[in-house]
């Protein structure tokens, strides 16, 4: 053993500390990233704290929008999402359902809830998309819209509504989301005075499970029981309170959640719509609509408005949540595969320079590094390779740093938003940080690596979370 | 092997777990606090609430308006909250009854001396909670407030004079409509266009002499949503100004205030102009007209080159009654199946709307 410690002495510290180095510098970016967002939302908070929105909300001038909701076997839900749009505060709005070639009984309920009836309704078809079967309308609820089409997943879904919708703004949202109320308010408030440069935004998406939710409004805010969910909740705040805010404040912005997204119709239609060989489509349409514009030498800007929620069912069981980081990962990696010209290159400014090198080094390639760091220095320590000090500073950046960080998430949602109310709930979001740091997040850094090494040998494969359906009030 | 003498790391972990332990207490009593705030809001809430409605019904008492006067800023903030809530179902006497019961309280004051507080946050309340609660005295200071060096507090003293119906600010307002940012261009148009007829004359002298194509379209959007122009012919000659967008107001503005022959003549050679939005808008503007000399044009502009136009030309001739319904029922039989589709689906349209 000694001879070993001799031989891999030097290199084995060298790489400890190269390790160490990259999870020490990834929660510091993150870091920075919640400084930018602090200031940021507590600006926002304080912009809306007397805001009711009336001025867009009474006025024909507003810009009308198009809520695109693509649908593939939403049964247990769709009825309830629909509702919630509908009950939207926001005057010039459409609703454009897409039944996805559903199996179950999406499209039946929808015709009897709604009293769809089919229409000859003609649109310009600007997007490729699967062949559309029918249009039904709603004369009870002229602002809906369905699409009936032939199955070609989520992005063609989404072509096709696109296809559809006639306002110069298409709201992307998921079939299993409940929006707020205000939320297309909130979103349009702060895209209005940037709008000759935005092309995007999006919201925060929160969590629905252990939540009461009625219409729109999530009534009681709760912590679902399962820790999986709790953990992700966490995730989620860290995620979209700081991440996605420090990127939209840095004007780096690469993602809008496709469960909450608002786009401008004719930057869709000029980049071709959404890429229907990605499962990221989401962020593939965000950077195309960067490296687009950049190229063309227009202004764009992608912003992230936190205060507009959505609520969406996460993943409760080992499985589904492996099936969709697996995915996202995948994802991540078609999206920059397909833009790696951007990678590095100055043309196209932060995008090029900070936000894909971060992508490509802090998320994609992260799963190498983290799995390095996570197997071999805790064997390094027991086989007497690495120092106790440093195996120490590696789980302080690895895991105590990451934890920080998250109590600094729950800080900030404390000191702006506030919807985990009881000081129970609080303690159990804190539980969940904790534990979320000490195996969930080795556990998804191996899937990541999985989905790292193989997805290239892989077809694409989409695995619904099944649905419980919303717990209403 | 390097030699890795060091003690610090432990520091480091004592440090950083410290500040976790901390950030855990800080977060579990900044919650302690915003629950005891939350609570004594929702309980103010609930009697300010209750105040205000008697005040709806028999007018405010001196002891009330003292004790409402006594209210803190968070306070005016919940009473502000709660005003905004009650005051649209009320009736408008008894709306009358609540302001003059927050006149004669010293929080109008109060906000009236906050449009020059250093935070911006409050300047934005006040111009908000001012122009909401219909306070004419702020009007002087929120024109001041046009000037402030915050965006959002601007936005917020433009919608603040439009709820205040000040006409006597109109001008100043106006000038806001050379700005870049097209959301304070909105906000302008809206506070104007909430001024009422009063503000027509003025609106139309500014019309006449604005050289700016910015501040042309933004009064022809103002035209249109008053729906009156004391001079119809400046709105008529504007349909052919050179910049598109300002034709494209022009033609929606024809189309909304009050209807006649010179108009729908203008909306008709609209119906030729190279830019489609300009056709689309005439199209739409002809069936807001409701003359019947358009159907002939309508029903040759269903063949369109552009989708919006075909749209607009079909929407226009399913509300210019039997004429416009006989006329897509000839458009059934096109040859253009574009046509023939638009057709059908304006007379599926009209029929199910009519049938329901």
């Amino acid at each position: 053993m000694s001879s070993l410690t001799a031989l891999l002495g030097d290199e084995f510290l060298l790489f400890s500390l190269v390790i160490t180095g990259y999870f020490a510098l990834f929660n510091t970016i993150q870091l920075v990233l919640l400084l930018v967002a602090f200031r940021k939302v507590r600006q926002r908070v304080r912009a809306i704290r007397l805001e009711d929105f009336r001025e867009i909300q009474e006025s024909d001038l507003a810009p009308p929008v198009s809520v695109v909701v693509p649908a593939h076997n939403e049964g247990p839900t769709i009825v309830e999402t629909i509702r919630s749009l509908l009950a939207l505060r926001y005057v010039r709005l459409e609703i454009v359902v897409v039944n996805d070639g559903s199996t179950d009984d999406t499209l039946a309920l929808l015709i009897g809830e709604f009293g769809l009836r089919r229409t000859p309704r003609v649109y310009w078809q600007q997007l490729k998309c699967k062949p559309v079967r029918g249009i039904y309308w709603s004369p009870a609820c002229p602002r809906l819209w369905v699409l009936d089409k032939e199955n070609g997943r989520k992005a063609d879904a989404i072509n096709a509504g696109i296809n559809l919708a006639s306002a110069p703004y298409v709201t992307v949202i998921d079939g299993d989301t409940i929006i707020e109320d205000d939320a297309v308010l909130a979103m349009m408030h702060a895209i209005l005075p940037h709008s000759r440069d935005t092309v995007a935004a999006g919201g925060t998406v929160r969590i629905a499970n252990g939540c009461r939710l009625e219409g729109t409004r999530a009534v009681q805010v709760g912590v679902p029981s399962s820790f999986l969910a709790r953990a992700q909740i966490v995730e989620y705040l860290r995620g979209f309170l700081f991440g996605r805010v420090g990127w939209s404040e840095l004007q780096s912005l690469m993602i809008v959640s496709g469960a909450f997204g608002i786009f401008r119709k004719d930057v869709l239609v000029e980049i071709g719509g959404f890429r229907r060989d990605t499962v990221g489509e989401d962020i593939d349409v965000i950077v195309r609509m960067h490296r687009q514009r950049r190229e063309a030498g227009r202004p764009c800007r992608v912003s992230f408005v936190p205060d507009p929620v959505c609520w969406t069912e996460c993943p409760e069981t080992l499985g589904q949540l492996r099936s969709q980081r697996e995915r996202w990962h995948r994802g991540l990696g078609e999206t920059l595969e397909h833009n790696r010209a951007m990678l590095g290159n100055p043309r196209y400014g932060r995008i090029g320079l900070v936000a894909m090198p971060y992508y490509m080094l802090f998320e994609y390639l992260a799963p190498l590094v983290e799995t390095a760091g996570f197997v071999i220095l805790p064997f390094g320590w027991a086989l007497g390779l690495v120092d106790w000090r440093l195996f120490l500073l590696f789980l302080i950046a690895s895991v105590i740093y990451g934890l920080v960080l998250s109590l600094l998430g729950l800080v900030l949602e404390e000191l702006s938003f506030r919807r985990y109310r009881d000081l129970a709930q609080l303690a159990k979001l804190v539980m969940a940080a904790v534990l979320e740091g000490v195996g969930l997040r080795q556990l998804q850094v191996w899937w990541r690596l999985v989905a790292l090494i193989t997805w290239r040998g892989r077809a694409a494969s989409w695995v619904n979370i099944p649905r419980k359906g919303f717990q209403r009030a | 092997m390097v030699n890795w003498d060091a003690g610090w790391e432990v520091g480091l972990l004592v440090s950083l777990l410290a500040a976790a332990a901390l950030l855990v207490l800080s977060l579990f009593l900044l919650n302690r606090i915003h629950a005891r705030r939350l609570e004594r809001a929702l309980h103010l809430e609930q009697g300010l609430e209750q105040t205000l409605l008697e005040w709806a019904r028999r007018g405010p008492a001196p002891e009330e308006i003292a004790q409402l006067s006594r209210l803190r800023g968070d306070d005016r903030a919940v009473l502000f909250r709660v005003c905004l809530r009650i005051l649209p179902e009320l009736e408008a006497e008894a709306v009358e009854r609540v302001r003059s019961g927050l006149e004669h309280s010293s929080i109008l004051d109060r906000e009236v001396a906050n449009l020059r507080h250093w935070s911006w946050g409050r300047r934005a309340d006040a111009c908000r909670m001012l122009g909401r609660l219909g306070c004419r005295r702020a009007i002087p200071g929120l024109v001041e407030r046009l000037e402030d060096p915050d965006p959002v507090v601007r936005q917020r003293a433009i919608a603040a004079l439009g709820d205040l119906r000040a006409v006597g600010a109109l001008d100043r307002i106006v000038a806001a409509l050379d700005a870049t940012a097209s959301w304070t261009d909105l906000l302008a148009i809206m506070a104007l266009s909430r001024m009422g007829p009063g503000s027509v004359p003025r609106i139309d002298a500014l019309l006449r002499a604005s050289t700016s194509p910015a501040m042309t379209k933004g009064l022809l959007q103002v035209t249109a949503q008053l729906g009156l122009a004391e001079d119809p012919a400046l709105v008529r000659a504007l349909a052919r100004y050179d910049d598109p967008e300002v034709r494209v107001e022009a033609v929606r503005a024809l189309g909304r205030i009050p209807a006649d022959e010179a108009s729908v003549d203008v909306c008709l050679a609209a119906m030729d102009d190279p830019a489609w939005p300009t056709r689309a808008l005439a199209a739409r503007s002809l069936g807001h007209l409701g003359d019947r000399r358009a159907i002939p044009r309508l029903e040759r502009a269903m063949g369109d080159r552009a989708y919006w136009v075909r749209h607009h030309a079909g929407q226009a001739l399913a509300t210019l009654g039997q004429a416009g319904q006989d006329a897509l029922q000839r458009r059934l039989a096109d040859p253009n199946p574009f046509v023939r589709d638009m057709a059908n689906q304006m007379l599926f349209t009209s029929a199910l709307a009519g049938a329901t």
